[in-house]
């Protein structure tokens, strides 16, 4: 891919890009797919600042496992809290140092949801809430910011790229392009394409990379 | 319209002491339902009264945001009524009219939208659930065009009105199986907290008259609790997992 004006660039020319989650197998391959593509990385952990020069924040964060799969009447309200309330005040304070360190010179925030958010799935009713909580958050925000040229979309990926203690809803319909989109051959391309100024009218939206699973209305 | 379609029946409603809330009890026990009406406060009492002019219920005192309160609630209304059909999680936070930005957001603000709506949720379905299954019941989560479509003054809302549809859809999968339907319904009504949001902001009133087909922002009681009442009938039973919308054609994606 080539060189992208959109994303602002640093003093010395380097297109600057934080990337929380990035131990996840898609953060990884989005990593390694825009570091070869021109642009500095920085994988940074949660609470780890995020350069001053950042001119993208993609968040995998929400793709890491739940660490207590059940029923939701089975969870104990520890467990409930883990799951639901934690990652979605994680939610929270990513937006706003995403916000911190955009909102001078505009630029890209891209977060990755498991696809329990638009199809559900038992078992994980407590992680799936906080993560259409964090989706319905995102358009709050790129409301809010699209005026200091901010704009954030969510990218929804199959959520057994998320690791094994998750699987699809039952009885799904298979991928229309017969095949589940892999991290690093579809998923990581995708978002660096999102990164082009091509993109710059888009904002709020939600784009699944499923294959073509879900179909919304 | 009464016709006693939910006669037999008895109903939980958190948040159920004003507005919204206070509507649904009046409109569920004017269809026959016997109305449980958990509210922190004595405006609880208040709505138990004029349910009582058209109905059955009692006023529970309970808060939301404490898991016994909320056994207690089931609990209380499967002891005095025999059975639980229908819960209907209506209590939202005090801050839900306050504008603000997400960088400004309060930690006060936040928990306090987490545990009323999210957290609420979660007490709802723990302490019904037994008494749900035993019913083939229904769960009623009422969520907001913030959760939808995201409000840029009203951030913390937004989250957790789009968290309970999250919630929603998943725990649709885990309770069919059992009968029990779960949906979530996003309203636009007048009610105090809209009195309180036209307040914040002048121009939101003439904005929604643009925006709403129907050229009205609708009634709580007109509008809103009849679809309640209708999603709690026997008709509904094969709505589950779904975010209805009753705002007089405002969001048209779906």
């Amino acid at each position: 891919m080539g060189s992208n004006p959109a994303i602002p660039t640093t003093g010395s020319g380097v297109r600057a890009v934080a990337v929380l989650g990035a131990e996840t197998a898609v953060g990884a391959a989005i990593v390694d797919e825009l570091t070869a593509t021109g642009f500095s990385v920085a994988a940074l952990a949660d609470h780890e600042p995020m350069p001053p020069a950042t001119a993208a924040v993609i968040d995998a964060g929400p793709l890491r496992e739940p660490t207590v799969v059940g029923d939701l009447v089975s969870l104990a309200a520890a467990d409930w809290r883990q799951e639901a309330e934690v990652p979605l005040r994680r939610a929270r304070l990513v937006l706003q140092a995403a916000h911190r360190c955009l909102q001078d010179a505009g630029g890209r925030v891209v977060v990755l949801l498991p696809s329990v958010v638009m199809t559900g799935a038992a078992g994980v009713a407590a992680w799936a809430a906080a993560a259409e909580g964090y989706r319905s958050l995102t358009k709050a925000a790129a409301r809010a910011w699209g005026a200091d040229r901010i704009s954030i979309q969510c990218v929804v990926v199959p959520v057994s790229l998320c690791g094994g203690s998750v699987a699809d809803r039952p009885g799904l319909q298979p991928p229309a392009l017969g095949r589940t989109p892999g991290p690093r051959a579809d998923i990581a391309p995708a978002i660096a394409a999102l990164l082009d100024p091509r993109f710059d009218a888009v904002t709020g939206s939600t784009l699944a990379i499923d294959g073509g699973v879900w179909m919304t209305p | 319209m009464t016709d006693g379609s939910l006669s037999g029946s008895v109903v939980l409603v958190t948040g159920g002491g004003a507005g919204l809330g206070r509507a649904i009890c009046v409109e569920l026990a004017g269809n026959g339902a016997t109305v449980v009406i958990a509210a922190p406060g004595d405006n609880g009492a208040a709505t138990a009264e004029l349910v009582a002019q058209v109905g059955t219920g009692r006023h529970v005192t309970a808060d939301v945001t404490v898991a016994a309160d909320m056994q207690r609630a089931v609990d209380a209304a499967v002891a005095e009524f025999g059975r639980l059909d229908a819960i209907v999680h209506n209590a939202t936070s005090r801050h839900s009219s306050g504008i603000e930005s997400i960088d400004d957001l309060s930690d006060e603000a936040w928990d306090d939208h987490v545990a009323v709506s999210l957290r609420g949720a979660y007490h709802c379905a723990v302490a019904g659930f037994a008494a749900l299954r035993d019913s083939r019941g229904r769960f009623l989560v009422m969520t907001s065009p913030a959760g939808i479509e995201g409000s840029a003054g009203r951030p913390a809302y937004s989250a957790v009105k789009g968290a309970v549809r999250g919630l929603v859809k998943s725990l649709a999968l885990e309770w069919g199986p059992y009968g029990i339907g779960v949906v979530a319904v996003s309203p636009l009504a007048m009610t105090p907290a809209m009195v309180d949001a036209y307040r914040a902001d002048p121009n939101l009133e003439q904005r929604l008259r643009e925006l709403v087909p129907l050229g009205y922002v609708g009634d709580a009681a007109a509008d809103v609790a009849p679809v309640v009442r209708f999603l709690l009938e026997p008709g509904a039973r094969y709505i589950t997992g779904q975010t209805i919308v009753v705002d007089g054609g405002r969001f048209t994606t779906l």
